[in-house]
């Protein structure tokens, strides 16, 4: 059988390929195809390979109304057989996890946008204590579980060994991450680039970037890129060099380079120095959870995980799995705050 | 979670229309045969019940074997308002990015169309018309020149991204190369083959509408090398002709005794800007072009990746559709596709 043939209607359009079709050329029943292209644990692995090659090679498309009964069913009335989306953290537990404001307004977002989509959403902690990456890919392999959602993780975690190819997944932030996904997160470059601009704008001249070493690298030094474009943009030439140290050095950092504003993301910073003419004043890279009233820069974290659950959402539809040959990095943006933190400068 | 609540149906709408289901669901979807005045209120009800049709789901079962003929299938439109060469720095770029958009719209099972338009003659309402006729739920701006006719569409009907045209004041979702990538990819490589003067030259203009991506590569190079390496960059100005450049390059390359150049161009500026380097006296100077559509023979430089970044575009506007979000976007999303290296004779290593 062809895998493409002409309508009998004469219109010229050009006939679907069905699991039919596939079955023909992989020479096999049609039933196991379909649990082929299910990753039915019946079919050897690499049989599910070569259907899936197949499948795409000759630009197969799971039956449509199949999927919109399904979709219709999982968003309209609660299902056993939703799909699950899983969500991986390296958090030593939820409650640590919890702590950040940050993270718990990116996953309020991937709540609400699952239940909007149709995903029942499973969390799973990996590490030392917690799940090991060969139990997780086991966990997920036998409930069957096809979408996932990585991160944000610590440095601590380099690499994670699932079944990337049967996944439909991406990452937030870890960019530091083994297999390269793509990458969804906030703004971090425009925050820091953002927040030179609207300090100048204020009758900041000596702005400094004040970073854990910690941060700046698991940010793939993203805030560091955006404080030294947004220097050039202004026109302070040379910028303050950044100080990647711990608080004791931030104080040296200071007074040695006359910083009349630190930028950070430790809300702790502010009002902690003080210069000749007065406090030194703070500005916060990220104001989730900063105390009211300081300066700085509103991501908008959960829409950063809406838009990683949308994502996941049209992968399922085409059965796009893996890890992609070019990742893609996709940013969404952050907004300026003023605040007292950081007032004009006469 | 919460217990999802019960979605309206056609047939809720059809109970409340007074009339059968399968009436409400030719005139969702548009058909001639059932009289304007009724669409019109079926769709008036369907708003008022918060039905939502989920347009990708659509778009897909109209893939099923004769489910439907192809002019029936909601379509994807492409719209620039300048579709030639220059609207992009090479047409093969736009040829690419143009299948890469058309493959991802036709895996959703949309319709992929291509609309020149701004100006007078397909633009506003004839515009909203005709785009209407082609059952567009989803539009792709690219390309847009910022000195041509804007485009005028009623944005709130459709899901959206564009693609560069950052110029443009629309909040939609955003995809382009990943230039502060494409910088620091051919900075390193350069570096690695021996050369200590690096210089790179980069459009004014561009600079401003990739929002300084190209500096911010460039700056978080600079960090990593001793300050006497450090060459500031070279802008150049918008619009130039060849002849400009070539001047500005010889200069800068004198000046500040440049030993590769990094141009953000593509294979098309490769051969003044050869000629402008020849004429240096402070000896042989490499060079690389870093808007590449293919490896090319003889060229040292950066491929950037056309193709991903019209699929990318699409994916977002079926992104867009799958969560009911059309028009424009409270925070548009920024999407940056990378690009790879491809050493050449224009760049030995030294």
């Amino acid at each position: 059988m062809s895998p493409k043939k002409k309508l009998p209607d004469g219109r010229g359009a050009v006939r679907r390929p069905t699991m039919g079709d596939i079955a023909a050329l992989a020479g096999l029943h049609p039933s196991s195809v379909s649990l082929a292209l299910r990753d039915s644990p019946a079919i050897s692995v690499e049989t599910r390979a070569r259907i899936r090659q197949i499948a795409q090679e000759i630009g197969y498309l799971r039956d449509p109304a199949l999927d919109v009964f399904n979709f219709r069913r999982t968003s309209g009335h609660p299902m056993r057989s939703a799909p699950v989306l899983a969500f991986v953290s390296d958090e030593a537990s939820w409650e640590t996890f919890s702590s950040a404001r940050a993270r718990c307004e990116l996953l309020e977002g991937i709540v609400a946008a699952s239940q909007r989509v149709g995903f029942v959403l499973e969390r799973f902690l990996v590490g030392p204590g917690r799940l090991s990456g060969p139990r997780l890919r086991q966990i997920l392999r036998t409930r069957n579980t096809d979408s996932v959602v990585v991160g944000p993780l610590s440095m601590q975690t380099t690499v994670l060994p699932l079944d990337w190819e049967r996944l439909g997944a991406v990452r937030i932030e870890s960019f530091h991450l083994e297999p390269a996904l793509d990458i969804f997160s906030s703004n971090y470059r425009q925050a820091a680039l953002l927040a030179v601009e609207e300090l100048y704008k204020l009758g900041y001249r000596r702005i400094g970037l004040a970073l854990g070493a910690e941060a700046d690298s698991r940010l793939a030094g993203l805030l560091h890129i955006g404080f030294l474009t947004g220097n050039a943009s202004v026109g302070i030439v040379p910028p303050i060099p950044a100080c990647f140290g711990e608080a004791q050095e931030v104080a040296r950092w200071v007074e040695r380079y006359d910083v009349e504003v630190v930028l950070g993301l430790d809300a702790g910073l502010a009002g902690r120095f003080t210069r000749h003419s007065g406090v030194v004043a703070f500005a916060s890279l990220d104001l989730a959870g900063a105390p009211e009233g300081t300066a700085g820069v509103r991501h908008a974290h959960s829409e950063v995980g809406a838009r990683v659950v949308e994502s996941i959402a049209v992968r399922r539809y085409i059965y796009q799995r893996g890890v992609p040959g070019s990742p893609t990095r996709t940013f969404v943006p952050v907004r300026w705050e003023a605040g007292h933190s950081a007032p004009a400068r006469l | 979670m919460s217990v999802p609540v019960h979605q309206p149906t056609i047939k809720d709408i059809a109970r409340a229309a007074g009339m059968h289901f399968t009436t409400v669901s030719l005139a969702l979807r548009g058909k001639s045969r059932i009289a304007v005045a009724t669409r019109e209120r079926v769709a008036r009800i369907a708003g008022e019940l918060g039905y939502n049709h989920d347009p990708v789901a659509m778009a897909l079962t109209s893939l099923r074997s004769g489910a439907r003929a192809e002019e029936d299938r909601p379509s994807i439109v492409f719209i620039s308002n300048n579709l030639t060469a220059e609207s992009f720095a090479d047409l093969a770029h736009m040829q690419e990015l143009l299948a890469g958009a058309r493959r991802q719209a036709e895996r959703y099972g949309f319709r992929f169309e291509l609309l020149l338009a701004g100006g007078a003659n397909l633009n506003g309402e004839a515009l909203d018309r005709h785009l209407a006729e082609l059952r567009c739920e989803g539009i792709v701006l690219g390309a847009l020149h910022p000195g041509l006719p804007e485009v005028v569409v009623d944005w709130s009907r459709y899901a959206l991204a564009k693609i560069d045209s950052r110029h443009l004041a629309l909040a939609a979702p955003f995809v382009s190369n990943d230039q502060m990538q494409v910088v620091r990819l051919a900075f390193q490589r350069t570096r690695a083959l021996g050369y200590r003067r690096i210089g790179l030259m980069v459009g004014r203009f561009d600079e401003e509408v990739t929002d300084r991506q190209f500096s911010a590569g460039w700056l978080i190079e600079q960090e990593a090398v001793p300050a006497v390496e450090r060459i500031p960059i070279l802008h150049y100005p918008f619009p130039s002709t060849r002849e400009e450049r070539s001047v500005l390059v010889r200069e800068w390359v004198r000046r500040f005794a440049v030993d590769a150049v990094l141009c953000n161009l593509g294979a098309a500026d490769a051969e003044y800007l050869a000629a402008a380097i020849l004429g240096s006296d402070t000896g042989p100077v490499g060079y690389a072009m870093l808007a590449l559509v293919e490896a090319t023979a003889g060229l040292a430089g950066v491929v950037q990746d056309c193709g991903l970044v019209g699929t990318k575009a699409v994916e977002m506007v079926a992104a867009g559709l799958r969560s009911g979000r059309r028009g424009e976007s409270a925070y548009p999303s920024e999407t940056y596709v990378p690009a790879r290296w491809c050493d050449g004779a224009s760049l030995p290593p030294r």
